[in-house]
């Protein structure tokens, strides 16, 4: 059903639209198969909304197939899922009797009569063969079994003797276990509390050292660190590092955390320390380069990013990452909108291709006025070139004039307006000043006339 | 907002002449002061770029007082003849130009104006050969292409934003080719940030090229205001919204006209670039769009014969053909009359055209028939073209042709819906693809289109997008405020507001070019003189760029040439019956005024017929009873739009059972509406009261006619005409209140007022299809079906209502049926044929009924698919709709055996598998396949073939229908057991949903059981609150009360339940209108 029909049928319209997700469903699955571990080491997604336990040796732990069945549904709702399950000897059957079956647990031996009864689509056949055997109101699993087996694979594809195979313990099948992925961390547990800085230092070296393997079996850099130090007789201290592109190298982290860890107070003594990778990018591993091209190389690209990354990294850890800003351009004619400040740890955006028309950076001036400001002009006709201006008590003779760009308002903000009026613009003139300072000034019409201000300053 | 009323859709200003006032040209008389004219002008006729009207940028040019106005869209002339037709009416020369952008060199742009007729065809012909060279709305055009064409033409070339060599260079070439001093480099101040700079650096480059500079503003709206307009189009061109465009947008709104003071001001350092604007305009508007004479096609007479004694040969022997008992006097004068008319109008070669038209379609066996304003005329009658008898009607020539009009007479044609291709391509063969295109047609913004594009612009959501738009479906064409209330929306929100503003703006707005439905045009000299021609979106058809109000405006021919599907089912019956019963009939031929033919009509007996088997018809029938064949005249014109928002149908209807008596004010009025017992019902009627009664002109009234076909757009002309017609008629001493009366049933035709020439000539395949319905149901149910798709009624109930006809219906059989339904039993039964059966291929049928008709009856599906070669899918179409009991087979055993052949080669690992396959499909194993319930059966049938003759499979819930006392559709009908307002459950299958626009939100509703046919009538509220049920159900359960009117019973549904569950296999297959 198409969604402007499923709306059509609501009254008024008032579908509530939630996008299909399979990514993180599949992850939601993969979840739940982790968390099934509890009770088998084998344990597997099947897309798009089983799970596979394989409890072969298992059930006896639990009390018995029954009891295992139990727990496992009962734990599943415990985590907010109702869900339906089945024991069979053969995937296949399992799969069948939890969906479509009455009995759950089948012994070996029964698949068979177990799913006889159970419609077609038990058989997870490919849509063709399944819609094929529709047609012929073969619509059990029985009557299907009834037909002449070498007549099937020539009309139903070869996948319905395979499925059934499958099913009865004819056919090996697999299934792939998902395997939990271990945190990334290390720690250091002293025999005694500590007071000794050195001591310290030395076990948050050794701790951050451990790291990088694992770092390096993924293939990614660290991007934020944790460092937890429990303390005999404080809470524990903890010290967060960001960093703004993944990095594995241990000299790096460490002058990171060096300045970090000379301002907490150790108190009676520090038991232990404790470093968790919180987030992660992707680092691929490189290759070592020969000593005497190291030079050569330094002058690449890639070394000096990393340079200016790991300064930026410094100055964030010593400031605070919110302290450290970074300027963005926004697609704007308006001067104001047309740069952003954010955080220098935000993503950089890939830069959209520049239009035709309009401006370039290079009409802008270096420094723009948080407000503009208003100033008085003296222009020697009415359209034309600006002569002087006063601006805070300061006047100045205008050499150069360049203007005007106009600039209209962006219409589609604010409240206030009509919808039909929008034209209320400004004009921009670029002037230079007798002592060679270069302004950005623009002019208004307001109620009481004409308005100078100054937005900006070319430094 | 500039412009106060939108009109929609916009009406083309040629259908306005005379009637606009002149208020432009008064209120601003141009300002004494310098001279200027704008030549770089961008119309909406460059499509989502222009936010104003050709109209509105020569009006405004008027207004500022431009030496001239001009349109210049880019690569196209599309816009161009609104913009000529309203410059002549404000009187203000106009430049028909052109913006060129060139895909070789990549981005550079040129204006380009002719200044003579030869110059202005050497433009069509550069634009035509771009836009063959490219797909469908595109255009590829390399610098040297222009060269090739420049003679006469006046070039400005648009600078790129970098003046680097290449450029120059390619100015100096330019210069070269461009003699005479047509060539000039266009330069512009629209507030950039180095305008002074880059005007030095233009003027330094122009003089070193010793190529003069012209002033231009860049043009894309006739007022600053329509600035928002322009943003909010460049955000549909690059689906983004307004807040993300960014630089895409102008940033200011300066590209508007601008007067010539303001101009001069700009320009106050290069006076020499505003003066060169007025020259350019000077040469450019020496050229008039006037000039282009077309002319009609030579058709070829006879040496030493004109067109005109050709014509009137023709007429007059057409004549003595149609009355061979003599012809009428009235017909002999009205043909004088009109050849006189024609021969002054010089309109006989496209007589000549439509005759030669209907001589080829007559040759080939095609049916066809004129329609519309043709059906007026005798000459037409004669010449075979229409079939409306003049001796028997009394036609207005006038509607046809109009001495006052300039505009040529409109022929529509109709041909059989499935032959009409052969007849454009005779058009194409015969006068050459350089003679011959299709006419446009401009696909403009309506109000959910337009909603639906500002909205995405302006950012909102998909789902307020819908609502809005699905808000709109109720609102018809105006969004207002109040609606959006009532819709659900904060009207104070200011975006909400902006976009219903900019939606009334952009309604009206041209979106896309497209292909007119059937109008041809043809001329005598090259096509691409007069218009630019384009590539149809359908391999080998080829546009012009003019829509029919264009070449109107233009008086160029067009024939419209229209497919109609009645005509195609009308020729299969006439074949079928010859067949089967030796009778030729053709639509002339078939016997008049048959008493049976009436009595089946008034019975409403008239499912499959042309025209009167909707369900508002046959609900007029019973109350009509229509008794000859001016009665199916008036049952055709009168269950209309125009005559039922005019209050025509009841007084007609008392009149007529004598509720009411018929009188007239005096002689001259019953003469015109006498044939209409008083009541005007048609167009020519009101056209002849405007004469009769008010002392109209002729061609005063057909202006009024124009003017009833355009009042909602144009409200203030009719009722300048209404005051003249009352006037009028008070003077001749008709009473006031008469007169009203007659002026509001005159604007009740402004909404589809069917003239009466076309009520006529539909009238004819009325009764036509009603006489073959009634004499040969067999033969009309399988031409029916063999004309799918078509009409208001499927398969399912076409078999239906022959079966209920006495004709016995047979199922499809591979070893019985053709492709097409065919006749058995010496005519008497149908034989389905294999065109029912769903994904069945037609090339298969006809190599199975070869093979059949070769070898026999085959014994097994493999030796058939041997020896017929047909694909295994189509075999399996048929085993799936159960065609194989003549090979023994039922469904599934057919299939079972269908399913082991394979088309594809097999790999060679298969063929083991293949062999033994087929050997086994052979072999007649009896293989234990599941029994079928004969539910099941009819599931399977209606499934592949949309109708099953075992049974209906509401058939199956009657047991349990009848136990919640739910009644059939036959009982229904039975006066005596459901009287008027008795509360009723009535259960069928769901096959007409249809919400009218007249009926204020009533759904109509046909459900059919195994007795037959149930009307209901859900009113809106009860519809809102049965939704899902009622938009989605296939078969439905309904209560409610029976309004009984005569034989017309319905029932008022108060409660609805959907069945669907016991099927839900059954294929949706209702028809919903709207």
């Amino acid at each position: 059903m198409a969604l402007a029909e499923a709306g059509a049928i609501l009254p008024r319209g008032n579908a509530r639209v939630i996008d299909h997700t399979p990514r993180r469903d599949r992850a939601a699955l993969r979840r739940l198969a982790e968390r099934m571990q509890r009770f088998t080491p084998i344990t597997a997604v099947d897309e798009p909304d089983g799970l596979l336990l394989d409890i072969r040796g298992c059930a006896h732990l639990f009390g018995g197939e029954h009891a295992l069945r139990r727990r496992v549904i009962e734990s599943l709702r415990t985590l907010g899922v109702s869900a339906r399950a089945a024991i069979a000897s053969t995937v296949g059957c399992a799969w069948a009797v939890s969906r479509y079956g009455e009995d759950p647990i089948v012994s070996e031996g029964c698949e068979r009569t177990a799913m006889e009864p159970l419609p077609i689509e038990a058989l997870q056949l490919s849509e063709e063969s399944g819609l094929g055997l529709m047609e012929l109101s073969v619509e059990r699993i029985g009557q299907l079994l009834e037909l002449p087996r070498s007549a099937l694979p020539a009309r139903f594809g070869a996948d319905v003797l395979c499925r059934l195979d499958e099913a009865f313990g004819g056919a090996v099948e697999f299934i792939e276990p998902v395997t939990i992925e271990t945190p990334i961390e290390a720690q250091c547990v002293f025999e005694g509390p500590t007071t000794r800085v050195d001591a310290v230092e030395l076990a948050t070296r050794q701790v951050i050292g451990k790291l990088v393997p694992l770092l390096l079996a993924r293939e990614c850099g660290l991007t934020r660190l944790e460092l937890v130090y429990a303390r005999s007789d404080l809470p524990p201290e903890l010290i967060l590092i960001p960093l703004t592109r993944p990095s594995r190298d241990p000299k790096h982290v460490w002058s990171l955390v060096r300045p970090r860890l000379e301002r907490i107070n150790l108190g009676f003594g520090v038991c232990g320390v404790s470093a968790s990778v919180t987030r992660v990018g992707l680092l691929r591993h490189e290759q070592v380069s020969m000593p005497e091209m190291s030079a050569e190389d330094a002058s690449n690209n890639a070394h000096d990013e990393v340079i200016f990354s790991e300064m930026l990294d410094a100055i964030v850890n010593r400031c605070g990452p919110e302290r450290v800003r970074r300027f963005e351009c926004v697609d704007s004619h308006v001067p104001e909108r047309s740069v952003r400040s954010c955080s220098v740890l935000d993503p950089v955006p890939t830069p959209a291709p520049s239009p035709t028309t309009g401006h370039t950076l290079n009409d802008r001036p270096t420094l723009l006025l948080d407000r503009p400001e208003t100033i008085q002009v003296i222009a020697l006709t009415p359209d034309g070139p600006v002569s002087r201006l006063t601006w805070n008590g300061e006047e100045f003779a205008i050499v150069r004039c360049v203007g005007p760009e106009r600039i209209e308002r962006e219409w589609w903000f604010g409240r206030e307006q009509t919808p039909t009026t929008a034209v209320d613009p400004r004009d921009y003139f670029k002037v230079q000043t007798e002592h060679g300072r270069w302004l950005w000034l623009f002019r208004r019409h307001t109620s009481q006339g004409v308005c100078w201000f100054v937005h900006g300053v070319w430094a | 907002m500039p412009d106060d009323t939108p009109h929609k859709p916009r009406a083309h200003p040629f259908r306005l002449v005379g009637n606009a006032s002149n208020d432009a040209m008064s209120a601003s008389l141009p300002r004494p002061g310098r001279a200027y004219a704008e030549l770089s002008v961008t119309s909406n006729y460059t499509f989502l770029t222009g936010a104003s009207h050709p109209e509105e940028l020569v009006e405004r040019a008027a207004e500022l007082g431009h030496v001239a106005a001009s349109i210049a869209d880019t690569n196209t002339l599309a816009g161009i003849v609104r913009a000529h037709v309203q410059a002549k009416e404000l009187n203000i020369p106009l430049c028909v130009g052109c913006r060129v952008v060139f895909t070789e060199p990549a981005g550079l742009q040129a204006l380009v104006y002719p200044t003579t007729r030869a110059a202005y065809s050497n433009l069509c012909r550069l634009l035509t050969r771009g836009k063959l060279l490219a797909p469908k709305g595109e255009c590829r055009l390399a610098l040297h292409d222009l060269i090739e064409y420049q003679s006469g033409l006046l070039c400005i070339v648009l600078p790129p934003s970098v003046l680097d060599d290449t450029f120059i260079q390619i100015v100096e070439g330019l210069r070269r080719v461009f003699t005479d001093d047509r060539l000039s480099l266009a330069m512009s101040r629209l507030y950039g940030a180095h305008d002074a700079q880059r005007l030095r650096q233009l003027v330094a480059l122009a003089l070193s090229v010793s190529v003069p500079v012209v002033a231009v503003n860049d043009v894309h709206y006739h007022v600053a205001e329509r600035r928002m307009l322009q943003d909010v189009l460049t955000c549909v061109r690059h689906g983004v919204t307004i807040e993300s465009a960014g630089r895409r947008l102008f940033p200011n709104a300066e590209r508007h006209l601008k007067h010539a003071d303001d101009m001069a001001r700009l320009f106050d350092e290069y006076p020499q670039a505003i003066a060169r604007s007025v020259e350019i305009a000077r040469r450019a508007s020496a050229f008039s769009l006037d000039e282009l004479r077309y002319e009609y096609p030579a058709e070829p007479c006879p040496e030493g014969i004109t067109p005109s004694e050709y014509l009137a040969d023709l007429a007059n022997n057409g004549a003595k053909k149609r009355y061979p008992e003599g012809v009428p006097e009235k017909v002999r004068s009205a043909l004088a009359h009109e050849l006189a008319l024609i021969a002054e109008l010089r309109y006989e070669p496209y007589f000549l055209t439509c005759a030669d038209l209907i001589v080829f379609a007559r040759s080939r066996g095609i049916l066809c028939q004129g329609r519309g304003g043709a059906a007026n005329s005798a000459v037409c009658y004669c010449l075979g073209i229409t079939e409306v008898d003049p001796a028997r009607f009394s036609l207005l020539f006038e509607r046809f042709i109009s001495r006052a009009r300039k505009e040529p007479p409109d022929i529509d044609i109709d041909f059989e819906h499935e032959r009409r291709e052969d007849v454009l391509q005779y058009i194409y063969a015969k006068y050459g693809r350089d003679r011959a295109a299709m006419t446009a047609e401009v696909i403009s913004y309506r109000g959910r289109s337009a909603v639906r594009d500002v909205g995405k612009a302006m950012g909102l959501s998909l789902d307020v997008v819908d609502a809005l738009a699905r808000a709109l479906d109720h609102w018809g064409e105006e969004p207002s405020i109040e609606r959006v209330r009532e819709a659900g929306f904060n009207p104070a929100d200011p975006t909400i507001r902006r976009v219903i503003a900019l939606t009334s703006e952009l309604v009206g707005f041209p979106r896309h070019l497209s292909q007119h439905v059937g109008g041809m045009v043809m001329t005598r000299s090259a096509l691409c003189d007069l218009v630019p021609i384009e590539n149809a979106a359908m391999e080998g058809r080829t546009v012009v760029e003019w829509d029919k109000d264009d070449l109107d405006a233009m008086g160029m021919l067009k024939v419209d040439c229209l497919g109609l599907g009645m005509l195609t089912c009308l020729r299969k019956c006439f074949a079928l019956v010859k067949e089967h019963r030796g009778d030729d009939w053709t639509l002339a031929t078939v016997p008049h005024e048959d008493h049976a033919v009436y009595a089946m009509i008034q019975k409403a007996d008239t499912v499959g017929v042309f025209q009167i088997e909707s369900r508002a018809q046959m609900s007029m029938l019973p109350r009509l009873k229509p008794a000859t064949f001016y009665d199916l005249v008036i049952e055709v014109a009168i269950v209309r739009p125009g005559p039922i928002q005019g209050k025509m149908v009841h007084p007609y209807l008392k009149r007529r059972t004598g509720e009411e008596p018929v009188t007239f004010p005096n002689p001259e009025i019953e003469a015109v509406l006498a044939r209409t017992l008083g009541v005007p019902l048609f167009q020519e009627q009101a056209m002849q009261l405007a004469i009769v009664a008010a002392g109209f002109t002729a061609d005063e009234s057909d202006a009024l006619r124009r003017a009833m076909a355009a009042w909602k757009r144009k409200g203030k002309i009719i009722e300048r005409f209404g005051s003249k017609l009352i006037e009028g008629m008070k003077e001749r001493g008709y009473s006031s209140d008469f007169a009203e009366r007659c002026f509001t049933q005159i604007k009740g035709f402004s909404s589809y007022g069917f003239p009466e020439s076309h009520a006529a000539s539909f009238a004819l395949l009325v009764y036509v299809s009603s006489w073959l319905k009634c004499h040969e149901p067999a033969a009309f149910a399988a031409a029916l079906i063999n004309s799918q798709p078509m009409g208001f009624y499927a398969p399912a109930q076409i078999v239906r209502d022959a079966q209920a006809h006495g004709v016995e219906v047979k199922p499809i059989d591979v070893s019985r049926s053709q492709w097409d339904c065919t006749l058995e039993d010496d005519g008497n039964a149908l034989r389905l044929g294999m065109r029912l059966v769903k994904g069945m291929r037609e090339a298969d049928a006809v190599r199975i009924v070869h093979a059949v008709a070769e070898r026999g009856v085959f014994d097994s599906i493999e030796r058939l698919w041997r020896a017929s070669h047909s694909s295994v899918r189509s075999l399996r179409a048929l085993a799936k709709s159960d065609a194989f009991r003549s090979l023994g087979l039922d469904r599934q055993h057919a299939l079972w055996q269908v399913r082991a052949l394979r088309d594809d080669p097999m790999p060679l690992i298969d063929e083991a598998i293949a062999s033994h396959a087929c050997a086994d499909a052979a072999s007649r194993t009896v293989v234990a396949l599941p029994v079928l319930a004969p539910r099941r059966h009819v599931l399977d049938d209606f499934t592949n073939t949309g109708l099953s003759l075992r049974a209906h499979p509401v058939s199956f819930l009657r047991e349990r229908l009848s136990l919640r006392q739910v009644l059939t559709a036959g009982e229904l009908r039975d006066a005596t057991l459901c009287p008027d307002k008795l509360w009723v459950r009535v259960a069928g299958l769901v096959l007409v949903r249809q919400r009218p626009g007249t009926a204020s939100g009533i759904v109509f509703f046909t459900l059919e059981d195994e007795t037959g046919i149930a009307n209901l009538i859900v009113m809106p509220q009860t519809f809102e609150r049965f939704r899902k049920v009622a938009r989605t159900s296939r078969i439905l359960l309904v209560a409610g009360r029976i309004e009984r009117a005569g034989e017309v019973v319905h029932v008022k549904v108060t409660a609805m339940e959907s069945l669907d569950g016991d099927f839900a296999e059954l294929p949706v297959h209702s028809r919903d209108f709207h």
